[in-house]
């Protein structure tokens, strides 16, 4: 339990650094600094979450992860989307985190949402290395 | 003589599991918060054992294994790399960096504990 309290107060932290990050006006633009912060957010939340009883929350980080892992290789935000979807995906985590993953219908439909926006960016990217 | 472990991790909550779990079992336990930050415990102590994360801010893990392994005292000691990255290519670069092996995160204490005894055989 103290563990996973360490848990839930450490990523709330991140997470409410990365918000303040995301909510910068930049002109539509995603710094390289809040790229790095959202992959290791998202990391961090994949490799440990299971570990304190948090089994769905890797599902939301992992696609997030590997579309940001692309921009910063790629250097370019390619979708107008990105933030305000990250943004909601944050508010997302948030609650989940908040409530002990307790999903209401209107949090599973978002995040479904949200796993689909990130897997079309990854998709999209990886046919675009191939 | 209890076997001393140095583990690294810039996440709070892998730093206490892992911590927990090792001390639980007799380890003394160093522990760093990145890699720049567990070079300060690599001044000729005895380290039995290294567990670190790669993807740190600072100096990540990889960047530590090399310094690590510049040290004599150090060149031949285990060091496992905790990751989520299942990759070849991630593991292979870690291994020509100088790790021993590699525990993919999450993973469950007495996994943690196996991989220890294994090289610390």
């Amino acid at each position: 339990m103290r563990i996973k309290n360490i848990f839930i107060k450490e990523t709330s932290d991140n997470l409410a650094v990365l918000e303040r990050e995301l909510n910068k006006p930049c002109a539509n633009l995603i710094s390289s600094e809040a790229v790095e912060m959202v992959i290791r957010t998202m990391h961090n939340i994949k490799g440990t979450a299971p570990m304190v009883g948090f089994n769905a929350l890797p599902e939301i980080a992992m696609p997030i992860e590997q579309a940001y892992k692309f921009i910063q290789m790629d250097n370019v935000n390619f979708n107008p989307n990105l933030i305000e979807k990250t943004q909601t995906a944050v508010s997302v985590i948030q609650e989940l985190l908040a409530t002990n993953e307790a999903h209401t219908p209107q949090t599973k439909e978002e995040q479904r949402i949200l796993i689909e926006f990130f897997n079309d960016i990854n998709r999209l990217k990886a046919q675009t290395n191939d | 003589m209890a076997k001393t472990v140095l583990i690294v991790d810039d996440s709070e909550s892998i730093r206490e599991v892992v911590n927990f779990t090792l001390q639980n079992e007799g380890y003394e336990v160093l522990v760093g918060v990145d890699g720049e930050d567990a070079q300060k415990f690599l001044d000729g102590r005895v380290i039995d054992i290294v567990i670190t994360d790669l993807h740190m801010p600072n100096l990540d893990g990889l960047g530590l294994i090399r310094k690590i392994r510049e040290i004599d005292a150090y060149k031949h000691i285990p060091i496992l790399f905790l990751t989520t990255e299942s990759q070849a290519s991630k593991k292979m670069e870690a291994k020509q960096a100088g790790a021993t092996g590699w525990i993919i995160k999450p993973f469950v204490p007495a996994k943690l504990l196996s991989a220890i005894t294994r090289v610390l055989r």
